[in-house]
């Protein structure tokens, strides 16, 4: 198996974690409304990074392949990834608006921001049909920024919080903030040697080659900049708590990401390699298929699975834990299986052997699996006991939102397949790159 | 305290106000030093890598020809193998395609008699080939003592004919041209002969005919050259 297919496969497990998770939240009656939506932005953050992540494999094969042909399927296949990648950006800016702290306080904050999150799907929306993606105007990046920003001052509120107010919530609302710069920011902080070192793997970064202008590749590398300017920050706190005997399981995810940025110097340092060279030909692309890209395929959805389970999220009354367990067991084998499929790829061992290993990793997955579960799932991790009230400001909300947020949510999804279809048919994208190579922006 | 805005709880504290600055200038420090690498000190290094996207893609052709010959008897079909030598494979990127002539002469019964008819076709199957191509020739007949040329085009697009190039690196244009796969396998040829002979018996009689089979395999190397 191609590091590249590795992809797909974490595109499954991602729509996989999606589906499920949304239907054990939708079950969960006792979430407060900023946990509510948090988790319901989150389900959809997965499905919908998930489904645009099944078109990048091929993608890459015509792009590279091909080049830009007229009539390409190219032009839905890019579309629909980056019509995803909008929701995703967007979603995240949505989520970190709500969780793990809700810093918007009343309903009128919350009508004001949510107006503009919707505001902005649109403004990106019309940007891309008119041909305008990949431009200064859609801001490139800005949502790093500002994810980055919110979650960063709350993590290091928290993490740093002084002795006589710090209990476990505090602990829990500073590894949550702190879980969620991992799961954004984790694939860029492998390339923190690069940005230091001038090395061409970084600054040669390139969006999409002819389509993105050089003030798009610079606001898109700034992002990445502060993006590993805020996990540095990050790394000298987690090292500062731990010589204070108060690390977390943040400290273990910053060094070891820090530690193979380090590393992975030494190896891609005489390359310009991106994200989309992983694959199994060369050791440049192995390590990007096994840092970054499995950062984006198999490390996300864990981190997702681990918030939703670990910060009681997940409905699981005695009636659905039965449930809940086997949606683990599932993510553990598809995420296992991937794993496997990847170390075979890259070091040839007998299939009998590691269809073996595989059952034996898998059993032991399930043995795992029968622990923690009940260790998460019994004794959820609070972030408000011991709290100050006015950190997780009551808001009513009406009952039939969050199944009004999942209907809207669908529909834009598979309207934005149709564009994505009609993106295709009117060979429009073909038509912007022959703009774009003559210089008409 | 305004308990509708956050921001005077975040930075209630005088600890965490520090520290918060602290982080937010260190994170300021590291996009100013982005900033005059991406700007200033590489510039131009940074502009010219995407410079070179426009390319050229030639091909060196060169026929490896092989020689079979087999005595066909009349009404009889008979069956010629023809398999690529991976030596040959090894030499070159891919093989574009095969070229089969079959050639005969009148021999046997009495000098001068007229041709036979011999009849060839070779089954889409068996070898790795593009058999779908629109300008492949996979039979033919002779009655006249004719060659009969057969075409296979074998690696898909490919027609020795110059292309242009943009957006792909010259190392993946020269992969996509790269495959030993195509030609693998084992090429089937049949022949039928139907003997033609002056008067019957007890006038000699011909009752086969020797047929010539030559592959020519058409190996290239692609070369790519920057606009």
């Amino acid at each position: 198996m191609a590091g590249t297919d590795l992809r797909v496969i974490g595109a499954i497990l991602m729509v996989s974690v999606g589906v499920m998770s949304l239907y054990f939240i939708r079950k969960n009656s006792n979430l407060s409304w900023d946990q509510r939506l948090g988790a319901h932005i989150l389900c959809w953050l997965f499905i919908a990074k998930g489904i645009g992540n099944m078109f990048v494999d091929s993608l890459i094969k015509d792009l590279t392949s091909n080049g830009y042909t007229s009539g390409g399927i190219w032009q839905f296949e890019f579309s629909i990834l980056w019509l995803m990648d909008i929701l995703f950006g967007v979603g995240m800016l949505a989520l970190c608006l709500v969780f793990p702290l809700p810093i918007l306080r009343t309903k009128k904050q919350l009508k004001i921001a949510f107006s503009i999150v919707l505001g902005w799907i649109i403004y990106k929306v019309i940007l891309f049909v008119l041909g305008f993606q990949l431009t200064i105007l859609e801001l490139p990046g800005i949502l790093y920024f500002i994810c980055g920003t919110v979650w960063v001052t709350i993590y290091v509120k928290f993490r740093l919080i002084p002795k006589e107010k710090r209990n476990q919530s505090t602990n829990n609302i500073a590894l949550a903030a702190g879980l969620l710069l991992v799961f954004h920011f984790g694939h860029i902080w492998f390339s923190w040697t690069g940005l230091f070192l001038r090395a061409d793997y970084f600054y040669f970064q390139d969006l999409m080659e002819e389509m993105s202008h050089r003030s798009v590749e610079y606001m898109w590398q700034a992002s990445y900049a502060f993006a590993i300017g805020v996990g540095m920050a990050m790394l000298a706190i987690e090292v500062k708590e731990m010589f204070n005997g108060n690390k977390n399981q943040i400290t273990y995810f910053i060094i070891s990401y820090f530690t193979l940025g380090f590393i992975g110097y030494t190896i891609l340092s005489s390359t310009s390699i991106d994200w989309w060279d992983a694959g199994d030909t060369s050791l440049a692309q192995i390590w990007v298929t096994l840092t970054s890209s499995m950062h984006f395929t198999v490390v996300r959805p864990l981190i997702g699975m681990y918030i939703l389970l670990r910060f009681g999220l997940f409905d699981t009354s005695e009636e659905m834990k039965p449930r809940a367990k086997m949606m683990v067991i599932i993510l553990i084998v598809i995420a296992t299986s991937a794993l496997l499929e990847l170390v075979q790829a890259i070091i040839p061992i007998n299939e009998m052997f590691s269809a073996a290993l595989l059952g034996i990793i898998v059993a032991f997955g399930i043995g795992w699996e029968e622990r923690s579960f009940d260790n998460l799932v019994n004794s959820p991790s609070s972030m408000k006991d011991g709290v100050d009230e006015r950190w997780y400001p009551e808001i009513e909300l009406p009952n039939n939102l969050f199944k009004n947020i999942d209907a809207a949510v669908f529909i834009t999804i598979i309207t934005f397949l149709l564009i994505g279809f009609l993106q295709w048919r009117t060979n429009a994208l073909y038509e912007l790159i022959l703009r774009r190579i003559e210089g008409g922006w | 305290m305004d308990d509708d805005n956050i921001l005077k709880d975040l930075f209630a504290d005088r600890t965490s106000k520090k520290t918060l600055v602290a982080v937010y200038s260190f994170v300021m420090l590291v996009l100013s030093y982005h900033a005059i690498i991406y700007f200033v000190v590489d510039a131009e290094r940074i502009i010219d890598r995407n410079v070179q996207n426009e390319y050229t893609v030639t091909f060196v052709e060169e026929g490896i020809s092989t020689t079979d010959s087999r005595v066909v008897a009349d009404g009889v079909s008979e069956k010629m193998d023809y398999i690529v030598s991976e030596d040959d494979f090894e030499r070159f990127h891919g093989l574009g395609y095969l070229q089969v002539v079959v050639s005969y002469e009148e021999t046997g019964g009495i000098d001068g008699g007229p041709c036979d008819t011999v009849s060839v076709n070779i089954p889409p199957n068996g070898a790795n080939a593009d058999w779908q191509n629109l300008n492949n020739i996979l039979s033919g007949t002779s009655d006249d003592c004719t060659d009969i040329n057969l075409f296979i085009a074998i690696f898909p697009n490919y027609n020795n004919s110059e292309q242009f190039v943009i957006g792909v690196q010259p190392t993946s244009i020269i992969e996509q041209w790269s495959s030993n796969d195509y030609g693998s396998g084992v090429f089937n040829l049949n022949i039928d002969v139907d003997t033609n002979s002056v008067a019957p018996s007890p006038y000699p009689q011909d009752d086969n005919e020797e047929v010539t089979v030559t592959w020519v395999a058409h190996f290239f190397n692609a070369n790519v050259e920057e606009v």
